[in-house]
C-alpha cells in the first residue's frame, strides 16, 4: 500500500501519504466528510429542488472564474 | 421535441447535477474548513459555492471534471473573502511557535486539532496545495488545474507545507538550536 501510494506520487497521480504528515492530512479530510451534514445544507439543496420545479427561470450567470 | 419532452429531460439533467453536488459537498466542506480553520465561514462559502455552481449547472459540460470545477469555485470564493476581509496571511515562524505548544511527540500520532491550527501559519498557497493533494488525494495534475499553475510548483508547494509542517512536529528546528520556546524545552508536536 504504501509501496504504491510512493509510486503514485511519483507519477504524479496521487500524492504520496505513508508518512504523519499525509496520514494525518487525510485523517483530517476523514473527520469532516464523516460529519452529518448541517441542517443548512438540507435546506439548501430542498431549495436547489424547488427551483427546477416552480419555474423554467434560466439560470444567473456564474462560473469557476469569478474571483 | 416538444416542451413536456425538453421539461423532463431537464428535470433529469437537474437530478443529476443535484446528485453530483451531494456528492461532492462533504470533500468541500473538508477543504473549506482547512482553508478557513473555520466551521462556520467555511460552510457558508461551500453553500453559496453550491449555489452558484447550480446556478451554472447549464454551463458545465457533463462528463468533465466536476470535481474540479466545484473546487475551482470554492477557492476562488474563499480568495474573495480573504480580499474583501483584508486578511493577509504570511508564514511567521515565531507566530507558529507560540501557537505549537504541546507534549512531545512519542508516538508519531499527530492530533488533528493541532494540524489544523498549525496549516493556518502556512503560507495559503502552501495550505491550498496540502489541502488538495495530502487530504483531499486530488492528483497534482488536477490541482494545477485548479489552481491555475504548473503542475511543478503545485509539487513545490507540497513539499514546502509537508516540510513546514514535519519541522513543526518533529521539533528539528529546536533540536538545533537548543529550542526557543518554553521553559521546559520541550519539542512541539503538531
Amino acid at each position: 500500500m504504501a509501496n504504491d501510494n510512493q509510486k503514485a506520487g511519483q507519477l504524479s497521480t496521487a500524492a504520496p501519504i505513508a508518512d504523519p504528515i499525509g496520514l494525518a492530512l487525510q485523517r483530517l479530510h476523514d473527520e469532516v466528510t464523516k460529519e452529518d451534514l448541517p441542517q443548512s445544507f438540507l435546506h439548501l439543496l430542498d431549495a436547489l429542488d424547488a427551483t427546477t420545479t416552480a419555474t423554467g427561470a434560466p439560470p444567473a450567470a456564474a462560473s469557476g472564474n469569478f474571483a | 421535441m416538444t416542451v413536456a419532452a425538453q421539461r423532463a429531460a431537464d428535470r433529469e439533467d437537474d437530478a443529476a447535477f443535484r446528485a453530483l453536488l451531494v456528492d461532492i459537498i462533504p470533500s468541500l466542506r473538508a477543504f473549506g474548513r482547512g482553508m478557513c480553520g473555520n466551521r462556520d465561514t467555511a460552510d457558508d462559502l461551500v453553500q453559496e459555492a453550491v449555489l452558484r455552481a447550480w446556478a451554472a449547472r447549464d454551463s458545465y459540460a457533463a462528463g468533465t471534471n466536476f470535481r474540479a470545477w466545484m473546487f475551482m469555485i470554492l477557492r476562488n470564493l474563499y480568495f474573495s473573502y480573504l480580499r474583501k476581509n483584508s486578511r493577509i496571511v504570511s508564514f511567521d515562524p515565531e507566530v507558529a511557535e507560540r501557537v505549537l505548544v504541546t507534549a512531545p511527540a512519542q508516538t508519531g500520532h499527530i492530533e488533528l486539532a493541532d494540524l489544523a491550527q498549525a496549516l493556518q501559519t502556512l503560507p495559503e498557497e502552501q495550505r491550498e496545495a496540502l489541502m488538495l493533494v495530502g487530504a483531499n488525494g486530488l492528483s497534482y495534475q488536477e490541482a494545477a488545474d485548479i489552481v491555475g499553475c504548473a503542475i511543478g510548483t503545485i509539487k513545490s508547494r507540497v513539499a514546502r507545507g509537508r516540510a513546514a509542517l514535519t519541522i513543526l512536529i518533529d521539533g528539528h528546528e529546536d533540536s538545533t538550536s537548543g529550542g526557543s520556546q518554553g521553559s521546559h524545552g520541550t519539542r512541539k508536536r503538531v
